[in-house]
């Protein structure tokens, strides 16, 4: 038995020492080497042991919980509003300690070290994009096992933000903060050149026409119609919008993807449009770093900008001129997908972890998705509740009515048909494949290099990155 | 030719005109982010900042200073006590090391150097892993002990301070020697008081790097945000999804200030120390 295992896997075993030492360097390559520290320590047999039930928590004293997360700001705030709630509420049960490990790759790299032989937290927070890594881990107990456990109703979860985090039929977590890419409009702008400031562009040759037009409108102080950062996360919903996949292997949700398809036609075409956009002087040129894209918007540099709903509040706030909301543009008119959900869940740790912890982490989990924390999470930070029934709630009735514009995120989210492309791509190397994407939107946007080659070359690029990562898994 | 010694008027206006401008290139980033911090946010991003738009408002420092995600001064306090501590066992451990291979008449002396100089040559991100499981494993996980340990001596105050020990001349040594002035001795009260220059250049630097730590604490910390430094708590300000440029201009503002001090009175012992060493 032990010949043909090392016979079988010899290409990750030869490849995971030197994985290893570059795992630092390279966030990519880390993947290796926790898949390594988490095969070697049996994770095969977690997923199938049965979650603990209530009675796990019927143990004398006070379960301490440890609570890694990435929320900033006004976010973070009311990340600690909640637990405080839950801390009381649980008083001499449970007691949560929340750990900020600074943003969504630091607090993702600290759990990969904790892995490889440290203290790892009970929950972790960790980002969509790294849905595949935690997988891929065997660290966490999904979610489906209590869901089944408990017959708990799912019923109430919005299922467009569930769907990003099942795979293989199974929900793996709870999501938490979620937001969707939506367009922004300067209303003002749209009026003053003659557009329905209530009925932004849906595409992009209408994207286009609106910036001719309020280009052409004199005395217009806004200098140019468009402007988005080239940020990779926007690309994938461009795909998705036009209904297609981003990875193969039905986007990650029936396997483990081998290949992207990037140099896809709608791409090119995307591309091709973008850069004649700003040789035309109608699109600002904008780095990747979306701060600076929701300033050219917010200080009347740009008047049609994309961004995340999370936005929405900041823009109200800072914006001088009112802020106009649309559904995120298609590439072409018919293109019949829609956007995929971002954000971030809640992971339950199962390794090194105690039935009472694990079950008392699900409490937690629960607590964070019910429909009365999602109406304050919603309410406080501007994210997309994850519960159906929060959004009937009278104080969050209110909030949006407040916020006219939140209401296009939910018709939105309600109008996208939950499929494989909607879904997302589930691979391990997304933080990897999205920089490969923003080197083709930068070098085509900014540079001037062919949509083609650039896109071509991202392709080839996270083709041989996810080949890395599948490789360093043993498969 | 033109290199006379008496330069005329014009030459000195255009050489005020020139430090001027150049002083004003190299102070804006430091005017927008003090006075940033006291401006409201939709005047700040506006083009150009309104950053003399004569209202000003406490409410970005106090809210830094409240903010519950990290709060602010536990962290001011861990990152004070980071950058003391490794300061001074940087002056400490790379005065003893220069020392032996300076003074001491020893084999291998020369290579052993060498060994310290390959220390700086590794990236510190390459031994971020090891580091955590080393310090892990000697149980000191969550301590404040952990948040210095790996720092305490460094190759490069080891060749700072041995650069400034070659200066010293041998003759003396021997002297001291002779009159019976024992090793530490001779260190502290001769070697140490020639190389001001050295020693205050490498607090201050030694005293930077430990200031801004950022991620060694949110690696090395697993329960709760009791070892979080200041740098963290400055992040936590920012906001997920959307920009707050005035409540990070606050936070850095306060993290400038310890910074600021330092230079201001390190500059003083800089030129102080530059003065002695001329006059001996």
């Amino acid at each position: 038995m032990r010949i043909s295992r090392d016979g079988g896997s010899r290409h990750g075993y030869r490849h995971r020492p030197r994985l290893a030492v570059a795992v630092v360097a390279v966030a990519a390559l880390a993947l290796s080497g926790c898949a390594g520290a988490a095969g070697g320590g049996g994770g095969a047999e977690q997923p199938a042991a049965p979650a603990p039930g209530p009675e796990a928590l019927n143990t004398p004293g006070e379960v301490d919980l440890t609570l890694w997360h990435a929320m900033t700001g006004a976010n973070g705030e009311a990340l600690v509003g909640l637990i405080n709630q839950f801390n009381t509420e649980h008083q001499g049960k449970i007691k949560v300690n929340l750990a900020f490990k600074g943003q969504y790759d630091d607090a993702l790299s600290a759990y990969k070290t904790a892995l490889r032989g440290g203290q790892l937290p009970d929950i972790v927070q960790v980002y969509d994009i790294g849905t595949r890594f935690m997988i891929d881990s065997n660290s966490a107990v999904p979610i489906q096992s209590f869901i089944d456990k408990d017959r708990y109703d799912t019923s109430d979860l919005q299922p467009n933000i569930t769907g990003y985090y099942t795979v293989d039929k199974k929900l793996y977590s709870m999501p938490f903060n979620t937001s969707m890419p939506l367009l922004y409009v300067n209303q003002d702008a749209f009026r003053r050149a003659g557009l329905d400031p209530n009925n932004p562009p849906r595409n992009l040759a209408e994207i286009r026409a609106a910036a001719e037009k309020i280009k052409n409108t004199p005395g217009e102080t806004v200098r140019f119609g468009f402007g988005a950062s080239v940020y990779g996360w926007f690309l994938e919903q461009w795909v998705a919008g036009a209904g297609r996949t981003l990875c193969d292997a039905d986007n990650g949700r029936g396997g483990r993807p081998t290949s992207v398809d990037l140099a896809t036609d709608e791409n090119i075409e995307l591309l091709g449009w973008w850069q004649k956009m700003v040789a035309d002087g109608l699109a600002l040129k904008l780095d990747s770093n979306t701060d600076n894209g929701d300033t050219a918007f917010t200080s009347g540099t740009v008047a049609i900008a994309l961004e995340s709903t999370g936005s929405l509040g900041g823009f109200i706030k800072s914006a001088g001129f009112p802020v106009g909301t649309g559904f995120y543009p298609k590439v072409r008119p018919a293109d019949a997908g829609g956007p995929i959900i971002g954000g971030a869940s809640m992971w339950v740790v199962g390794q090194g972890k105690d039935p009472a912890h694990q079950r008392a982490s699900w409490e937690v989990v629960k607590f964070l998705a019910s429909k009365q924390s999602q109406v304050t999470w919603h309410t406080g930070t501007g994210y997309f509740p994850i519960s159906k029934s929060a959004l009937d709630d009278p104080a969050d009735r209110q909030w949006v009515a407040q916020r006219p514009q939140f209401t296009t995120a939910v018709d939105q989210l309600r109008q996208t048909p939950l499929t494989t492309a909607t879904q997302g791509c589930s691979v391990g190397v997304l933080p990897q494949i999205r920089k490969d994407v923003e080197n083709a939107l930068q070098g085509a946007v900014l540079q001037n290099v062919d949509p083609k080659t650039a896109l071509t070359d991202a392709q080839n690029a996270a083709n041989s990155q996810i080949a890395e990562y599948n490789k360093s898994l043993g498969g | 030719m033109s290199a006379g010694p008496k330069p005329t008027r014009s030459w000195a206006a255009l050489t005020y005109l020139w430090l001027v401008v150049a002083a004003v290139v190299l102070l804006f980033p430091v005017l927008l982010t003090v006075v940033g911090g006291f401006v409201e946010p939709s005047a700040l991003i506006r083009q150009p900042p309104g950053l003399l738009s004569g209202r000003y408002t406490l409410d970005s420092y106090a809210h830094a200073l409240t903010q519950r995600v990290v709060p602010l001064l536990p962290a001011f306090v861990n990152s004070l006590f980071v950058a003391v501590v490794i300061m001074l066992a940087h002056l400490v451990t790379s005065c003893l090391a220069a020392y032996a291979l300076v003074f001491i008449r020893m084999p291998l002396r020369t290579p052993l150097f060498w060994l310290f100089l390959a220390t700086i040559m590794i990236p510190y991100e390459a031994i971020v892993v090891p580091n955590a499981l080393f310090v892990r494993a000697l149980g000191l996980g969550d301590s404040r002990l952990a948040l210095v340990l790996p720092f305490l001596a460094n190759g490069f105050g080891v060749f700072l301070m041995r650069q400034a020990f070659r200066q010293f001349p041998p003759e003396l040594h021997q002297a001291a020697l002779l009159d019976g002035c024992g090793h530490l001795r001779f260190l502290t009260r001769i070697v140490l008081p020639t190389v001001r220059p050295s020693l205050t250049a490498l607090a201050v630097w030694s005293f930077l790097q430990g200031w801004n730590m950022y991620f060694w604490p949110l690696i090395i910390s697993s329960t709760n945000n009791s070892l979080n430094t200041l740098q963290t708590a400055v992040f936590a300000l920012k906001n997920n999804e959307q920009s707050a440029p005035d409540l990070q201009l606050a936070g850095i503002t306060i993290t400038l200030l310890p910074t600021l001090l330092l230079v201001i009175f390190g500059q003083r012992w800089l030129v102080r120390g530059f003065t002695a060493g001329v006059v001996k």
